[in-house]
């Protein structure tokens, strides 16, 4: 039905039909209406009373248990559906084995993801000290083609020095000559530093010569610090010569080759020189005692490494 | 939420405001109130605007579905009641639109495969009064159902809240979400279109009767 088509009430109807919602259909209130609206009144209340006889049933006990039933499963869905407590199931939810349980399976996570996290780390400082040595043998061989092929301590004051009885001025003076190649801008001001932090280990000549860059064939040249040495230098022989560098907590070293490669190693003992003979690099050639960095010890090849700092 | 009929009873003093405000706060026994007192007011309402007992029933329990799931929007500073038959009223318009969008049959279709055997009728609850009612008040009551049935939807719907309901103009504009002019208008014209029908369905019946 448009709207245009809809039915129009008489006027004295709709006056009385207001006066009727507004009295909520009373029959007693029609006496209290204008007189010239009380049979208007009357006639629609009796008409609009025809509508009581339509016929219902009552509602029956068992739907409003169905519908209570209802609206309690659909509590409960509601609840399943986000496991979330409501007003209703606060204290029914939270329980101790809950938070037990909770906490079992974060310490569990906790054991699981803290040793990869750390072997992550210590292998991200594996690769960036590996990285630094690099750039230390960059360093090095640019410094030795600028001064003829040696080695930037050969070429430093320290083989003018007197040999000491203790060799720890030559260990010193090794340290020292290397920062030769940051100072003259070989490489960068930390390139002498594992991660910029720890010590590496650069190469000694036992020889008291100039060691030149290419004559000593495929030699380490230098390397994470050397752990021998740290504990001579306190007075301790060490057990064993077989020892592991520090620097990545005894876990094995990064070792630089005059070739300018660098590998990581978990054993001392490499093969060095043309001839691939195995040696300690930490440890003078043929020595295993506490005079293994004694310097006035004589290498009996020029070819032996002995790594210090 | 089960509670017997005697906490049921207990409660129906209580307003419907703080019934639904005490249902919020976790009372299991205010909602099962709440639906006890409406039973038989909104059932009836129901059954009118849809014209069919078993369509009231399932309308209803929507209805108060809705309300426990809607509570926590209810402003419990208004009046419980228009709210309650905005629902329902909403409840019933979606459950014609989705009557309208069902599949048809013919009446006559048979129910099984017998094509002589029962037929779809034959299952469909009758509208007429039961035998042994007496036949004036059957002949009132199918009147009745057929004009307010045949009224369109928001002119039943208009007219049950009025008259049946006894919701004023401003409860039920609140209700329908119409202005209040609007509300005056449609149940006038509801008004108008009832009392035109009911008068023509009385005289065609006293006709038939060869009565007044």
């Amino acid at each position: 039905m448009n709207k245009s088509e809809e039915p129009i009430l008489d006027p004295l109807d709709a006056e009385a039909l207001d006066f009727l919602v507004a009295a909520a259909f009373d029959a007693a209130a029609i006496d209290r209406m204008p007189s010239y609206l009380r049979a208007n009144a009357r006639r629609l209340l009796g008409e609009l009373g025809a509508i009581d006889s339509y016929p219902t049933q009552p509602a029956c006990d068992a739907l409003i248990d169905a519908t209570l039933a209802r609206v309690a499963q659909a509590e409960r869905q509601r609840e399943d559906r986000f496991h979330l407590p409501t007003h209703l199931s606060l204290r029914r939810k939270l329980h101790i084995p809950n938070f037990v349980a909770v906490a079992a399976i974060m310490m569990i996570a906790v054991g699981v993801v803290f040793p990869v996290a750390s072997q992550v780390r210590a292998s991200s400082s594996q690769a960036m000290c590996a990285s630094g040595l690099r750039n230390l043998g960059s360093g090095i061989s640019a410094y030795a083609s600028d001064n003829m092929g040696s080695m930037p301590m050969t070429a430093g004051v320290a083989s003018l020095l007197p040999i000491t009885s203790s060799g720890d001025a030559g260990i010193i003076e090794n340290a020292r000559h290397l920062e030769v190649l940051s100072q003259k801008g070989y490489c960068a001001a930390n390139c002498t530093r594992c991660n910029g932090a720890r010590n590496l280990s650069l190469r000694l000549p036992l020889h008291r010569k100039q060691t030149y860059l290419n004559g000593i064939g495929r030699s380490a040249i230098a390397a994470d610090a050397n752990p021998v040495q740290a504990i001579l230098t306190r007075g301790i022989t060490p057990a064993t010569l077989e020892l592991l560098s520090p620097n990545h907590g005894q876990l094995g070293q990064n070792v630089l080759f005059s070739d300018g490669s660098s590998f990581w190693t978990i054993t001392p003992i490499l093969p060095v020189g043309p001839t691939g003979v195995r040696d300690n690099i930490w440890v003078i050639h043929g020595k295993d005692g506490g005079d293994s960095i004694n310097l006035k010890a004589s290498s009996g090849s020029p070819y032996d490494i002995f790594l210090a700092n | 939420m089960a509670v017997s009929r005697t906490e049921r009873n207990d409660k129906l003093e209580r307003s419907d405001e703080s019934l639904i405000e005490a249902h919020l706060k976790g009372d299991a026994t205010a909602f099962a109130t709440l639906v006890e007192r409406y039973r038989n007011d909104l059932h009836g309402f129901l059954t009118r605007f849809l014209g069919s007992s078993a369509a009231a029933d399932d309308v209803f329990q929507e209805t108060f579905l809705q309300v426990h799931l809607s509570g926590g929007t209810f402003d419990t500073e208004r009046t419980f009641k228009p709210w309650l038959f905005t629902i329902a009223a909403n409840k019933a318009r979606d459950f014609h639109r989705k009557r309208k969008r069902r599949a048809t049959a013919s009446l006559q279709a048979p129910v099984g495969k017998n094509p002589d055997g029962a037929m779809l009728i034959d299952m469909i609850e009758s509208t007429q009064a039961r035998p042994d009612a007496p036949s004036e008040v059957a002949d009132q009551q199918a009147i009745v159902k057929g004009v307010l049935d045949g009224l369109p939807v928001h002119h039943r719907e208009i007219i049950l809240m009025g008259y049946f309901q006894r919701m004023s103009y401003q409860q039920i504009a609140d209700a329908l979400t119409i202005p209040l002019g609007t509300v005056k208008s449609r149940l006038h014209a509801a008004v108008a279109l009832f009392s035109a029908q009911w008068r023509r369905a009385r005289g065609d019946s006293a006709g038939d009767l060869g009565e007044v």
